[in-house]
């Protein structure tokens, strides 16, 4: 997949939300542990944020697949030894669209051959406008997705 | 929060109906598997009922796969979904290309 510009600068060590260009931060960040229990509360989150800023409901069933792919990503791979690592969701907007992170603070795409892009990117970037992805090294991963937004 | 409920098997003019509802996930998957998977084969005939889902993504559609194998292998049939007209759940599976390999109804 190819990589995109990244549209926010995140805190890398100390695992903050992401802030955009202008310095906002993310209004709304989420933090779970990287378990299949947390993927409902990431949905429903970030269907309340796509809720409120007026989107579709065909649109917000997007981005809920979308944000479930990625958060599933992480539950499956970003923690393979010990206990499930931190998750963070966060959801902004900007220029018309809706931005969502998924950061984790564990094996990154670049680590570990396990991590590759399976079914779950593919939907991603079927369902999203824009997809990114960035590998910290041996920091984890961060998959941004833009979405249309009215 | 809505967490997904156990499917609901029943017996719907000679078929076996199993019926997930709520949200599909790979947190929820194993119950619709384990329910699939307790029917008695080989001569039931085996309806998927997607119609009450709210919510699939792949690991879901994934599922569904493993159940058509399963079922299969086990019947000698592959088993029906019933998906509803509209919705995520159609979509997921047209964008996929699901309703091309699997028995899909719409409707």
């Amino acid at each position: 997949m190819a990589r995109v510009p990244w549209p926010a600068v995140a805190d890398t060590v100390r695992h903050r939300p992401p802030v955009d260009p202008n310095g906002v931060r993310a209004p709304v960040v989420l933090r779970l542990p990287a378990e299949p229990g947390a993927l409902i509360m990431a949905r429903q989150v970030v269907t309340g944020v796509a809720d409120a800023i007026g989107m579709p409901d065909d649109a917000i069933a997007d981005v809920k697949v979308a944000v479930t792919e990625a958060c599933t990503n992480v539950v499956r791979h970003a923690y393979p030894d010990g206990p499930p690592g931190p998750m963070t969701v966060a959801a902004w907007t900007g220029g018309g669209r809706l931005m969502i992170s998924v950061r984790d603070v564990g094996v990154g795409f670049c680590d570990d051959g396990r991590r590759t892009s399976g079914v779950g990117l593919v939907t991603i970037a079927a369902l999203a406008a824009d997809v990114g992805v960035r590998s910290y090294d041996s920091q984890g991963t961060e998959i941004v997705m833009a979405f249309p937004a009215p | 929060m809505t967490r997904q409920r156990a499917p609901i098997v029943h017996e719907v003019a000679g078929r076996t109906r199993v019926e997930p509802r709520g949200e599909l996930d790979v947190d929820t998957r194993e119950s619709l598997a384990a329910a699939v998977a307790r029917v008695a084969v080989p001569h039931a005939r085996i309806e998927i009922d997607l119609r009450r889902l709210a919510f699939i993504d792949s690991a879901g559609l994934t599922t569904l796969i493993e159940i058509d194998r399963d079922v299969t292998a086990r019947s000698g049939t592959p088993p029906r979904f019933l998906v509803a007209e509209s919705g995520p759940i159609r979509r997921m599976i047209e964008l996929t290309l699901l309703h091309l390999s699997l028995d899909i109804r719409i409707g």
